[in-house]
């Protein structure tokens, strides 16, 4: 193996990788967090003076307390959760419309992060990651991105439909999608809940029905046919695709 | 380009070797990234490369979250794909076991030797040479190419 690319297999990939480029605005964000971003502190870093400081400031509010004076007097108010969020310096404010089936109304929340999906006939493609939503809602989300973004989020948009998979953890979506509703009208379906996810398509004139994913679990159920379930983002995009070529039924897994 | 652009650009195809897709990648890049910084690690190669795997290992190979059942599409490569081309290699990586996905990236992109993938792997050397010949055979199985062997 001294020589990696013996192998056409291995000159392909090592060709093929150097494709692979970070999105310019992860690449960004991260060079700033290095410039901005101090070390974790320790106990050893820290002086006597600032611990000093630290115990007289506890103690300050202690006695503050003690003497009656109301303790939220300097609390800022608490953001109101319904107004929109205003747009980051050098940001911009883009709306798109949302297909209303293909959202929870729990996750599309003003501050909440998602990554959008253009669906196209042939695949489903993610188009912007990680856009902090400003303003939510159950029909339409107004999205911060970077100027070459808002121009690559306004094209999608009108390309087709563009669905939000929310940030809930490393990793982890939020994708909502229309289902049988049998299991759920007759109370089978619960919050926490695993299922593997079922599509039926046609394929040549024949009918068939495929699992495609498999023990996902089920966050939210929604009365109206519909459930939330956790994904990884490339299973989110999986499982947008099959939605647009066929019902998806619930195959529950016992616990 | 400068240098730490350049550390994030062979992070980031690092982690798309772990964790087989963009999406994955991005987020483990970021969670390694902010995790060094917050260390005050060195921002070396070896470090980066490290706390990726670490991050992965803990993170996204324990969560396991779900398995995909393939597809009859992903089960070959289209006609004339060519593993040099971005989405086909995209592709190909989900055909690939995590392993030997990794073993393969090491070696065969980064140039590493199989004893020093199995070094940074902490796999015998031998695991490693097993790895990177069956992740090349199911490689050349799924491009169509001919086969020798029988898939494990």
């Amino acid at each position: 193996m001294s020589d990696p690319h013996d192998d056409p297999i291995d000159r392909d990939l090592a060709e093929g990788f150097t494709h692979l480029r970070p999105p310019e605005e992860l690449v960004s964000n991260l060079l700033n967090a290095a410039q901005t971003t101090p070390p974790a502190p320790t106990w050893g870093r820290i002086s006597h003076v600032q611990t000093a400081i630290f115990l007289v400031a506890i103690l300050l509010v202690l006695v503050l307390t003690a003497l009656g004076r109301p303790a939220d007097e300097s609390t800022p108010p608490e953001p109101d959760a319904a107004a929109p969020l205003t747009i980051p310096p050098g940001m911009r404010a883009v709306t798109v419309t949302i297909p209303a089936d293909l959202v929870s109304e729990r996750d599309a929340t003003n501050g909440a992060i998602a990554d959008l999906l253009l669906l196209e006939s042939e695949r489903t493609v993610t188009v912007l990651r990680g856009a902090l939503v400003l303003a939510g809602g159950s029909d339409s989300l107004t999205f911060a991105c970077a100027p070459e973004e808002a121009e690559k989020l306004v094209l999608s948009r009108d390309l087709g439909p563009v669905v939000p998979s929310f940030h809930v953890g490393q990793g982890q979506r939020h994708v909502t999608v229309p289902v049988d509703s049998t299991p759920i009208d007759a109370g089978l379906v619960e919050d926490g809940m695993h299922t593997d996810l079922l599509a039926t398509t046609h394929d040549d004139g024949a009918m068939k029905t495929t699992t495609f994913l498999t023990d996902v679990p089920i966050d939210q159920v929604h009365l109206d046919g519909r459930v939330t379930v956790r994904v990884s983002p490339k299973q989110a995009e999986l499982l947008l695709h099959m939605v647009e070529r066929g019902p998806i039924s619930l195959s529950l897994r016992g616990r | 380009m400068t240098e730490l652009e350049t550390l994030l650009h062979a992070g980031y195809r690092y982690a798309v070797a772990l964790t087989g897709n963009e999406g994955d990648a991005e987020d483990l890049l970021q969670d390694a990234w902010l995790s060094m910084l917050r260390a005050d690690a060195p921002r070396s190669r070896r470090y980066l490369f490290r706390t990726l795997r670490n991050k992965y290992i803990d993170v996204y190979r324990r969560r396991q979250v779900l398995d995909f059942e393939p597809l009859p599409e992903q089960l070959q490569a289209p006609p004339g794909a060519d593993l040099a081309n971005r989405d086909t290699l995209l592709r190909a990586l989900e055909v690939l076991r995590p392993e030997e996905r990794e073993a393969l990236y090491l070696c065969a992109v980064e140039g590493h030797s199989a004893r020093e993938a199995a070094e940074l792997l902490d796999r015998p050397r031998n695991t490693v040479l097993s790895l990177v010949h069956r992740g090349r055979a199911r490689l050349r199985s799924w491009l169509g190419a001919s086969d020798q062997e029988v898939m494990p």
